[in-house]
């Protein structure tokens, strides 16, 4: 009997013991640097300079909110974010469609669609620096045929984030295509035999079988995509530097330079906390959105 | 081939450590009796500094060996120079960690002498940490203030005010009094003291030395025929460099947009840095410093209105909005139209490939002396001994902050722009004599010519004393220079230097903040998002909300250290 109870007591452990490194490394390294940085944004503290953290209240925060760079760069990141997505999941849903067939040629182009994913973010940036070059940039020489001239893409501040966002949807419309096509690829084909049977044209099946049968993945993607394109750093710091003026920051541009250039942890730490809000209220209408559909 | 040159001529100072006996004997066979002993006796009174000049800390015949070698040859620039005779440093063991930014540039001398150095004082290792130049500075800093593994910084000289009057690095004063320091009295004094001085102290040893020049296409500028049409264009004959801004926005207007080097293609006026997040407010500033700064009425001395470009001394007011400034936010504006297309997304390291391989061809340029050394590389270059060289144009009148009212009268402003890298030791170094003797190895004028005159190929050193401007025959035979260019150039670099009122950086803590604004400004200015005006106004607002944010009193205390006048 005694020999029972103390094993029933190892067993209780042995699952803690397994999930502790897993446990440890979360609160390490996920937990306590987000409750830290939360109680870091209520303190002006400039971390290169001798003097010890201020407690400043919300400061910090209303501080953000009268500042004219911190709402552009929050105006930019959601821009990116709600136009970029939605030209990516346009172009990666109609991909999906039209290579949806057999055949070397549609093997051969699902390939090549979902290379630009498989590559380093920072490296496609430089390459779409130079394609933008008013000078001698390939796409501004291919624009220039239909516009007359080259287009300052990067040093006009109204393109300059427009040609982020073309960067981005160039690289990301891969990832949706490769969710997308494998959505259409699972879903039993019976239903669109029996479309068939019944006469209905190609943009019917599109529109009453295909989008409704994939919408949940749609979703999930659009959310996953939308979320990471918010994140958005790599491509601004190379093709724009966030400029002309800091009209084409982004959030965590920004928060880079209020941490690593102005060294303003308690500031930087407040905005990526408002950020970090709203992105979770936008993502939890979007899960709210999702189960509702799913249940439907 | 100069490359081998460089090979060979470092093979055999290594070999004349190894095999001095040979070397003696050579020297005996070519010398006379009588110069030997002249030899020995000059020695004699300057062994220290020869002693340490020639690093030879392997054996005591190695040391004599060396220095008779090298004191005859420094003697002339070296004389006066009497530090304490060095004692010869053995650090057996001894490893040291250098971070620096990714190479080659910068990081390649370490790599080069490193070697040469452990085998001289038997330290184990020198290893190099290699950072990119936009992590540099936060990296450097999270060291400094967290982890504590680097011995060795070798950063930009204007970082001095976080660094330096941060107290993470070690004053070198006593090092100097134990090791002595080779050549000291060889570095130009702008270089000794505005840059490896803050305060009363000695923080750096100097790397590199960096101030921007003009540059201009000979095939352009001094083309009679080009000249009389310029003329007839615009009524009056250009000077030959430009003596002022206005002069360059005339003659860039002049050459821009058409064929002037006939090679098929369009050219264009003047090539500048404008891209934001690279080094554009530097280039700002050479041209807004001409109209704002003035003139001391001593060489040298500055007060609250004399000398001054950023902040008013007594109060810590910015002077961005200032007349001075607004006139260069505009002129700045106005380069940009004379420029090539695209030239807004310019870094620097475009300025210099573009500028140098004529691609396309532009009149005149403002870089530090980077342009000129690439111009002579016969990989890159199209301009070799086209380019003309000569300090940073003026301005025909400045503002009189004082009198509140412009003065019509020509002023020209020189400015150490970046000042250079430095190399520092930090305070949490655990062998801060090792580092310290290893920076001042690298320094040492018979192994920093070597890097200076390769300075814009590889090592990224541009000169900073006296000898690395009379040297004409190491940048003739080892740079590859023209004798006449060599000479334009040097002269065009040494002209700032020797200019008591040199305008330094900004070297106060906060400066990357203080630069950000600037930096976003005058790119506002650039893509018409502010008028020059108000952008001044926006960055004057900026200046003052750091300036408060990290004390105001605190801050004037620094600026007035770093402008040396009593706090």
């Amino acid at each position: 009997m005694r020999f029972s109870v103390r094993r029933i007591r190892v067993d209780n452990h042995i699952p803690m013991l397994l999930l502790a490194p897993c446990l440890g490394y979360l609160f390490f390294f996920t937990i306590f640097p987000a409750i830290y940085s939360m109680g870091l944004s209520l303190f002006s503290w400039h971390f290169i300079t001798d003097e010890a953290p201020t407690f400043v209240g919300i400061d910090n925060f209303t501080r953000a909110f009268n500042d004219l760079r911190f709402l552009v760069s929050l105006r930019n990141t959601f821009l990116i974010g709600v136009v970029a997505t939605s030209v990516e999941l346009l172009l990666g849903l109609f991909l999906a469609l039209y290579l949806n067939k057999s055949g070397l040629f549609f093997s051969i182009a699902r390939i090549i669609c979902l290379l630009p994913m498989m590559a380093t973010p920072v490296g496609i940036s430089w390459s779409w620096r130079m394609l933008f070059n008013e000078q001698y940039g390939l796409f501004n020489k291919f624009v220039g045929l239909f516009t007359g001239s080259a287009l300052p893409f990067l040093s006009d501040p109204n393109l300059a984030i427009f040609s982020i966002i073309l960067v981005d949807a160039w690289q990301w419309t891969s990832f949706m295509f490769l969710l997308t096509s494998a959505a259409i690829q699972s879903f039993p084909k019976e239903p669109l035999e029996a479309a068939d049977v019944f006469g209905a044209s190609e943009w019917q099946k599109i529109r009453y079988i295909i989008l409704p049968m994939i919408s949940p993945v749609l979703l999930v993607a659009t959310l996953l995509r939308f979320l990471e394109a918010l994140k958005i750093f790599d491509s601004v710091f190379v093709l724009t530097g966030g400029g002309p003026g800091y009209s084409s920051e982004t959030i965590t541009f920004y928060t880079y330079f209020a941490t690593m250039k102005f060294w303003s942890l308690g500031y930087a730490s407040a905005i990526a906390y408002i950020f970090y809000a709203i992105t979770f209220v936008l993502s939890l209408m979007v899960i709210v959105q999702v189960r509702g559909r799913l249940r439907g | 081939m100069n490359d081998n040159n460089y090979c060979k001529k470092g093979k055999r100072l290594l070999e004349n450590q190894k095999n001095i006996s040979k070397n003696l004997t050579r020297r005996e066979a070519l010398s006379t009796t009588g110069k030997v002993v002249v030899g020995v006796a000059v020695a004699g009174v300057v062994a220290g500094i020869g002693g340490y000049l020639a690093g030879s800390a392997a054996g005591p015949t190695i040391t004599i060996t060396r220095t008779v070698e090298r004191t005859v040859e420094r003697t002339v620039t070296v004389t006066g120079v009497a530090p304490q005779p060095p004692a010869v440093p053995k650090f057996e063991g001894v490893e040291l960690t250098v971070a620096t930014q990714t190479g080659p540039y910068i990081a390649e001398p370490v790599y080069y002498w490193r070697g040469s150095w452990t085998q001289l004082t038997g330290a184990k290792a020198v290893n190099v940490v290699e950072i990119p130049y936009a992590e540099l500075f936060e990296k450097v800093m999270l060291d400094l203030k967290v982890a504590h593994s680097y011995d060795i910084l070798i950063i930009p000289a204007d970082w001095a005010g976080d660094i330096m009057g941060g107290g993470y690095v070690l004053p070198l004063d006593d090092f100097i009094k134990k090791y002595g320091f080779p050549g000291w009295e060889d570095i130009v004094p702008t270089v000794r003291n505005k840059i490896l001085s803050w305060g009363d102290k000695v923080y750096a040893t100097p790397y590199d030395g960096d101030c921007h020049i003009f540059y201009w296409r000979k095939d352009a500028l001094e083309v009679p025929e080009y000249q009389d049409k310029f003329r007839d264009q615009f009524g009056y004959r250009y000077n030959v460099p430009p003596k002022t801004w206005e002069e360059v926005l005339d003659i860039a207007e002049f050459f821009n947009g058409w064929d002037w080097d006939k090679d098929g293609n369009p050219d264009y006026g003047i090539a500048f840095c404008f891209r934001r997040g690279s080094q554009t407010p530097w280039y700002f500033i050479d041209i807004a410093a001409q109209y704002t700064v003035m003139p001391p009425d001593i060489p040298g001395r500055v007060d609250r209105y004399r000398g001054i470009f950023y902040f008013d001394p007594e109060t810590m007011e910015a002077l961005c909005d200032t007349p001075g400034w607004v006139e260069g936010f505009r002129l700045f504006r106005e380069m940009l139209k004379r420029a090539p297309p695209g030239a807004i997304n310019w870094s620097s390291g475009d300025l210099r490939t573009i500028f140098v391989s004529a691609s396309p061809s532009c009149a005149m340029a403002v870089d530090w002396a980077d342009i000129g050394v690439i111009s002579v590389d016969p990989t890159i270059s199209k301009v070799k001994d086209k380019l003309g060289f000569s300090r940073l144009p003026g301005a025909p009148k400045y503002y009189d902050r004082e009198r509140g009212s412009w003065v019509e009268q020509f002023n020209q402003v020189s400015i150490l722009n970046f000042g250079g890298w430095v190399g520092v030791v930090s305070k949490w170094s655990k062998n801060p004599e090792a580092a310290y003797h290893f920076l001042s190895f690298l320094a040492s004028p018979e192994r920093d010519i070597r890097d200076v005159v390769e300075g814009g190929r590889k090592t990224g050193r541009n000169p900073y004393r006296y000898s690395h401007f009379t040297d004409i025959n190491s940048w003739v035979t080892y740079g590859g220079w023209s004798r006449e260019s060599a000479d334009q150039y040097l002269k065009a670099i040494k002209s700032v230097y020797d200019d008591p009122n040199a305008l330094t950086d900004l070297r106060i803590p906060g400066q990357p903040e203080y630069w950000d604004s600037l930096d976003i400004a005058i790119s506002e200015v650039l893509t018409d998002l502010r008028t020059p005006e108000d952008s001044a106004k926006w960055v004057k607002r900026q200046w003052e909300e750091i300036t408060d944010k990290r004390g105001r009193d605190q801050q004037k205390k620094l600026y007035r250290e770093m402008l040396g006048l009593p706090s």
